[in-house]
């Protein structure tokens, strides 16, 4: 059962977060209307979830919920997109190795990201693993600490780390590349 | 240069970029960043990139979005509000066999629920903390008065070395807006607090949170709250030992 508690701490924790809970699905799902389910469907969890919470910092708990949000609705619509890094075959780490080669070797001028169109540098984004995108896209557009990516995507700091590290290193690679 | 060197290299460029050095660190990058051009470079990528992915466009949620969010989470509470009076009027029955409403029922639960999320975290954080008291002491004599100074009552501080419990300190923690008592004790190597609450908090079941267990008791003109992690029957021996020492003073 609801009473209006629970409405008015909803409106106070998540909504105002609104915005930036539909910029990570939308970068998470790939488009706009799958962002907007699944922006309605980690509404309505955080709404269930708002009474009994001990919410201390509105803007990680939101974002957690949608980004758990997302990745239930990937693995139930687009299983294929995700990628664990358990899963990652010797092929894949080859290929991320190449890339952090070629960085050391013959490679990307900053130019060469500075001029690619932004069309370029987005498909670049969506291209990457999901679990490279969500933190690039928790650091660089929703601008969070380690700390609070550590949080929100439940994973040790130092994985949030060289996760980051390994996601820029594919981004440069692969902008570098668009114009040689 | 090994590889591992340049992996850490690695990161510790993506840190300073991130801003999550300390200054000591930033100054000590700084320095060989500009002796190195190769780090330079990576640093000048890293930058770049960021600008780009920055200066993307965002589409903006549809304008209607919250509109239609609160409409969905609001649906299921006004059918729940609005009830028919007739409705209304028997669940009032109801809730008055009962002995309460049960609206009543509800959020007493979830004012109690809430307080003791709060003191088992208040409990986790002292714990961890290098010292889980503001004032250490083994001597009651001494965490009475430090009380009495930093809040409106202070409670009984029964000392219960006897019962293998050594009082350790006191500090205050704050629960909503209120500061509230919370005295320390020792058990081998696990700690247990004790938050004396007002009066008007009601005396929760004893329960596990967490694996903590929590039990609780009225006495006097305070809610007492023990939270540890040692065996519940250790913490009923406990919260005994404390109610019999109390009673003493």
């Amino acid at each position: 059962m609801r009473n209006s508690d629970d409405h008015a701490l909803f409106d106070e924790v998540f909504l105002p977060h609104l915005q930036e809970a539909y910029r990570l699905a939308r970068w998470l799902t790939g488009n706009a209307s799958d962002a907007e389910d699944v922006v309605q469907d980690a509404a309505m969890r955080a709404f269930r979830a708002i009474g009994a919470a001990d919410v201390i910092n509105p803007r990680a708990w939101s974002l957690t919920i949608v980004r758990n949000t997302a990745y239930s609705w990937l693995m139930k619509n687009r299983p294929k997109d995700v990628v664990f890094a358990e899963d990652l075959g010797d092929a894949d780490r080859r290929s991320l190795d190449h890339t952090a080669a070629e960085r050391h070797g013959a490679t990307p001028e900053d130019a060469a990201i500075l001029n690619a169109t932004a069309e370029e540098v987005r498909k670049a984004l969506a291209a990457l693993p999901a679990l490279f995108r969500e933190i690039v896209v928790l650091r660089e557009m929703h601008e969070l600490s380690y700390r609070e990516i550590a949080a929100v995507t439940n994973l040790p700091i130092g994985t949030v780390m060289s996760r980051l590290s390994r996601a820029r290193q594919l981004l440069i690679g692969a902008l570098g590349q668009v114009r040689p | 240069m090994t590889p591992s060197v340049l992996h850490n290299d690695d990161l510790t460029l993506q840190a300073y970029c991130d801003g999550e050095l300390d200054a000591v660190a930033a100054g000590a990058f700084e320095q060989r960043l500009a002796a190195d051009p190769d780090l330079q470079r990576r640093y000048d990528q890293v930058l770049a990139l960021r600008a780009r992915l920055r200066g993307l466009s965002e589409d903006a949620p549809p304008s209607d979005l919250a509109a239609r969010i609160r409409a969905t989470a609001g649906a299921r509470a006004e059918r729940q509000h609005h009830w028919p009076w007739r409705a209304m009027a028997a669940c009032l029955v109801i809730g008055i066999l009962a002995g309460s409403t049960p609206m009543w029922l509800i959020q007493h639960d979830r004012l109690s629920d809430q307080t003791a999320s709060v003191i088992i975290g208040n409990h986790i954080r002292g714990a961890l903390a290098p010292q889980s008291f503001d004032v250490a002491s083994s001597d009651r004599h001494t965490i009475k008065p430090w009380f009495a100074a930093r809040v409106a009552e202070s409670p009984k501080v029964p000392d219960l070395a006897q019962a293998g419990f050594v009082l350790a300190g006191g500090r205050i923690d704050v629960i909503g807006q209120t500061p509230v008592p919370t005295i320390v004790y020792k058990h081998a190597a696990h700690i247990v607090s004790v938050t004396a609450l007002p009066q008007r908090e009601t005396v929760a079941p004893d329960t596990t949170i967490a694996g903590y267990h929590l039990r609780s008791w009225r006495d006097g003109g305070f809610v007492y709250v023990a939270v540890s992690d040692i065996p519940e029957s250790d913490l009923a021996a406990f919260a005994q030992a404390f109610i019999a020492e109390a009673r003493q003073l």
